[in-house]
């Protein structure tokens, strides 16, 4: 009965729907093709047909009213004549597109990832103050994805962007304010969303083979959870309170103390882990239990005065099964060290999730978690083995024969059949919860994927194959001799080399601006922790650096931020008092400066107290009571391994992480920290990274038999002296004065304790450098070449020179030590 | 037959062209209205396709701008939305635009649509 499905929809029908009206024009199509209607209402019909065609043209609305009420009026007639009609056909939902086309779900990821990179920028910002525009872009960018997703099929996303679009709009309209609560549930909102969308991206990225369009789906994530708190913030806005975090809570637990609570906890279960694995290999199983054993007890007691009953919870069945080990030692095998291992995995998640606020306290049913099984459901293999335990109270004998039995025939079927599955699980797992620890925040950008393995490879060839180019243009078979087409192939040579260097090298410079942002997240994270307000000022970050050595970066510069908000910027009442602003500032900064990059970490905190690091540095044996020391070799004790001016343990220290580890990430980029601070006023702390790993343009020179490359990037010209352009003053240092300035000059033979071959300095050519503002005159006996060198580090038998930053290896085979400027000039001339 | 997509999600666009292509049409693609309205080949647009919601100028500016211009009022403007309010969605009608598609929408959707204003 087309007809009246054609009632129905016209009766439903509202001007402007255009799909709609396209679907009512096939009805009357398809009515008029039937044998429905007699040729008298068909006339009519196709009138009413024409009618209604003209209604997407331009007129009058009210017109087009009356003309459509006409239509409906004149299919009623057809309809009433014969009954009864039919229920309207269900209106049919608009499918996503279920085969997702791979080009447009390429261009959402893309899409999506620039829409969500900045975001996070975005929404903090709004938490120093509400900006209408600010509010319009995040909304406007959480509206795209939400359409996109919409097309795609992609609930979660979809669900995600439009409640956080809501809450968007809340703010627009100024129902909701930008405070902590609200600001954190977009943060996290915005943290799962990129979790999504990077899941897709892998997941088509390892499509990518085959173009056709494939079944993606969307990562299996439980969100409703979030999107229950996100649902109750749009509803009323009392509900952000409660969501804030773990910085609310009563007066008698305090962040702090939950710090130390968590920091403590999962000290002791590296501990515990230790005693664990140590049980498979000792025989001295009962010392292994009873220690872990007392640890957990600890733990337990500790949860209950947080009240986490969750943890008490998992606490409870560790327990117990240890008890059981401890009682009855047979037990004891591979699967059950597994399920104990679990269960430590398991309560460290679960401390994870009070760190980053996701359980707060309560009682706990535990009736949902299988803490043993790993995250496989299903393997209950610790749940049976407590309860026995449990019952074995009741009735020892009995229940320990049976105990026996039938743990064997668990512990047999569990080995042969889930092995795999739980590991399958774990990776699984790992995807899903591993990458929380703070990598997920910037999406990274990229064209193609590349193993960087495989451009470490090209890198290392790279430098190789400058060697061997050197090699063979500079061979000493040819030397002298006048080759005329040699020279025009090797200069072509040359040229290559020259660009396929500079490409291989820009192929893995990235933009600072990532990592700074992380750590713009990481500072907001961590005042609200201490419960300081801290900000954040970033400026270089367009700077590029390389890709492998960025990695490198990120953890110390964590540190040196984590250290400076936990013990170098004081707390608000102190600020006041000192007249200081009443909130902290950390400067993040980088530049190039010479061949290196600067990052720079500064903060106006308290400064570093010079009296008290020699006073524990001496307490630790580091230094001895008659060493003088400037204030810059004073600071540097601040990265010794073991060094800690901190009185109380806080979250750092309490993990055993210190300043030392800053020092060996750098050192290993054979970078260097310079560290310089006033006392009550700031400290700034530079990590200075040599720009590239391995190739350097240099100039060699030879002073006596020794070779020195000076990077080119710190030479600023080269000087024959005259006698009347030198100056000796006081005691043996001598000046150079180079258009009318003076240069303090350093002899390298003098300083690096070398026989040369020039009695006088003006015999000698002088390379005038400039480093960090410093300038010096450099005074060798000869300019041996200007060639690209690649950098070897010192062999480990020399040890560390003064001022070298490395050698290199010329094409005659000799060596040239790469020079460090900086620390040259730092050294020569203070 | 000319489209002229507008909008600032490229997806979207691309989703357009995609499925209009193939049925014999030119898409012309703009991020915005104010882009939009500097594209070189604006005249030559025979049907608008609006998103609503867009950076610098939204698409209810667009189709004002668009009744304004005698070279362009007569093109019909359809509008992309994701409101499911019916106030909302005249809004748009109500500006001078021929009607909305709510997103998503089905590809074969999108043509009958059009070709019901060629």
């Amino acid at each position: 009965m087309r007809s009246a499905d054609l009632l129905a929809k016209l009766t439903t029908f509202s001007l402007g729907d255009l799909v709609a009206m396209s679907e009512i024009r096939d009805i009357f199509d398809e009515l008029l093709s039937s044998d429905e209607l007699n040729d008298k209402e068909s006339e009519l019909c196709k009138v009413l047909y024409a009618e209604f065609k003209g209604l997407n043209k331009q007129g009058e609305q009210d017109q087009k009213e009356r003309i459509l009420s006409g239509i409906k009026k004149g299919i009623e007639r057809f309809v009433k004549t014969r009954t009864p009609a039919p229920a309207p056909a269900a209106e049919k939902a608009p499918a996503a597109v279920q085969k997702m086309d791979m080009d447009v779900l390429l261009s959402f990821i893309a899409e999506s990832r620039d829409h969500l990179e900045h975001i996070e920028e975005k929404i903090m910002d709004l938490e120093t103050g509400y900006n209408p525009d600010l509010v319009d872009e995040i909304f406007r960018s959480m509206h795209t994805i939400k359409g996109v997703a919409s097309f795609l099929g992609l609930p979660r996303i979809k669900t995600l962007s439009h409640l956080l679009e809501s809450i968007l709009d809340k703010l627009r309209l100024q129902e909701l304010t930008p405070e902590g609560g609200t600001i954190d549930l977009l943060l996290s909102g915005t943290d799962i969303l990129n979790k999504l969308v990077m899941d897709l991206d892998e997941k088509t990225s390892r499509k990518n083979v085959k173009k056709e369009n494939v079944d993606i789906v969307e990562m299996d994530i439980d969100i409703v959870e979030f999107t229950g708190r996100l649902e109750e913030l749009i509803r009323g806005n009392v509900p952000a309170q409660k969501t804030a975090g773990p910085d609310q809570g009563d007066d008698l637990v305090t962040a702090d103390m939950r710090q130390k609570f968590i920091g403590e906890s999962l000290d002791m279960l590296d501990e515990i882990e230790q005693s664990i694995l140590d049980l498979e290999k000792s025989n001295d199983s009962t010392r292994h239990i009873s220690d872990a054993f007392r640890t957990i007890h600890t733990i337990k007691g500790n949860a209950g005065f947080f009240w986490y009953g969750k943890v008490e919870y998992i606490c409870m069945n560790l327990e117990n099964l240890l008890d059981v080990l401890r009682k009855n030692e047979e037990v004891l095998s591979v699967d059950t060290v597994n399920s104990l291992l679990n269960a430590v995995d398991y309560l460290r998640r679960t401390l994870h999730e009070i760190d980053r606020g996701e359980v707060q306290p309560g009682e706990y049913d535990g009736t949902s978690i299988d803490i043993f099984g790993g995250p496989e459901p299903g393997s209950q293999l610790g749940d049976i083995l407590v309860s026995m335990g449990e019952a074995r109270s009741e009735d020892i004998q009995d229940a320990l024969q049976l105990q026996n039995m039938k743990l064997g025939e668990i512990l047999i079927e569990r080995g042969v059949t889930s092995e795999t599955a739980v590991n399958h699980a774990l990776a699984r797992q790992e995807k899903i919860t591993g990458n929380t620890e703070g990598k997920q925040y910037a999406a990274k950008r990229k064209d193609i994927r590349v193993n960087t393995d495989r451009l470490d490879h090209m890198f290392n060839l790279m430098g190789e194959l400058i060697t061997a180019e050197a090699m063979v243009i500079h061979n000493p078979d040819i030397a002298g001799q006048d080759l005329p087409n040699f020279s025009k192939s090797a200069n072509y040579l040359s040229k290559i080399t020259r660009e396929m260097q500079e490409v291989t090298m820009s192929m893995r410079m990235v933009p600072l601006e990532g990592l700074f942002s992380k750590m713009r997240r990481l500072v907001r994270d961590l005042s609200r922790k201490f419960g300081k307000d801290v900000r954040i000022t970033i400026s270089g970050e367009d700077t590029e650096m390389d890709r492998n050595v960025m990695e490198e970066v990120s953890d110390p510069l964590v540190h040196i931020i984590r250290n400076s908000i936990d013990h170098g910027i004081e707390n608000r009442d102190v600020r006041i008092k000192k007249k200081k602003t009443d909130f902290g500032t950390i400067h993040l900064s980088a530049r190039y400066e010479g061949n290196e990059i600067w990052v720079i970490i500064r903060d106006d905190g308290k400064g570093l107290d010079r009296e008290k690091i020699l006073e524990k540095a001496l307490a630790k044996g580091l230094v001895t009571k008659d060493q003088e020391m400037s204030d810059k070799d004073v600071f540097q004790l601040i990265f010794m391994p073991g060094f800690s001016t901190a009185e109380k343990v806080s979250e750092i220290s309490g993990r055993g992480v210190g300043m030392d580890v800053v020092k060996k990430n750098i050192d290993k980029l054979r970078g260097k920290v310079d560290v310089e601070s006033v006392k009550g006023e700031y400290t700034e702390i530079v990590l200075r990274i040599p720009l590239t790993l391995a190739i350097i343009d240099a100039v060699t020179a030879r002073v006596g038999t020794m070779l020195y490359s000076i990077p080119i990037n710190d030479i600023t010209s080269f000087q024959k002296p005259s006698r009347s352009q030198l100056t000796r003053t006081d005691t043996r240092s001598t000046v150079f004065n180079h258009r009318d300035k003076l240069v303090p000059v350093v002899d390298l033979a003098e300083f690096f304790h070398v026989a040369k071959e020039r009695e006088q300095m003006e015999d000698g050519i002088f390379i005038v450098v400039n480093n960090a503002d410093k300038t010096a005159a450099l005074c060798a006996d000869e300019i041996v070449g200007y060639r690209q060198v690649v950098i070897k580090p010192l062999p480990e038998y020399i040890g560390t020179m003064k001022a070298v930053s490395g050698c290199s290896v010329q094409e005659d085979g000799d060596v040239s030590m790469i020079l460090d400027v900086h620390a040259l000039c730092d050294q020569s001339i203070g | 037959m000319t489209i002229f997509c507008v909008d600032d999600s490229s997806t979207i666009r691309m989703l357009v062209k995609k499925a209009l292509e193939p049925e014999g049409y030119t898409v012309l693609e703009a991020e915005n209205g104010k882009e939009a309205l500097s594209h070189k080949d604006i005249a030559g647009a025979d049907l608008f396709l609006v998103d609503v919601n867009m950076p610098q100028m939204n698409g209810f500016e667009l189709v004002k701008n668009i009744k304004q211009d005698t070279r362009l009022s007569s093109k019909p403007v359809i509008f992309l939305t994701t409101e499911s309010a019916l106030e909302k969605k005249n809004e748009g009608k109500d500006l001078g635009g021929a009607g909305w598609i709510v997103k998503p929408f089905e590809p074969p959707a999108l043509i009958k649509v059009i070709k019901m204003f060629s």
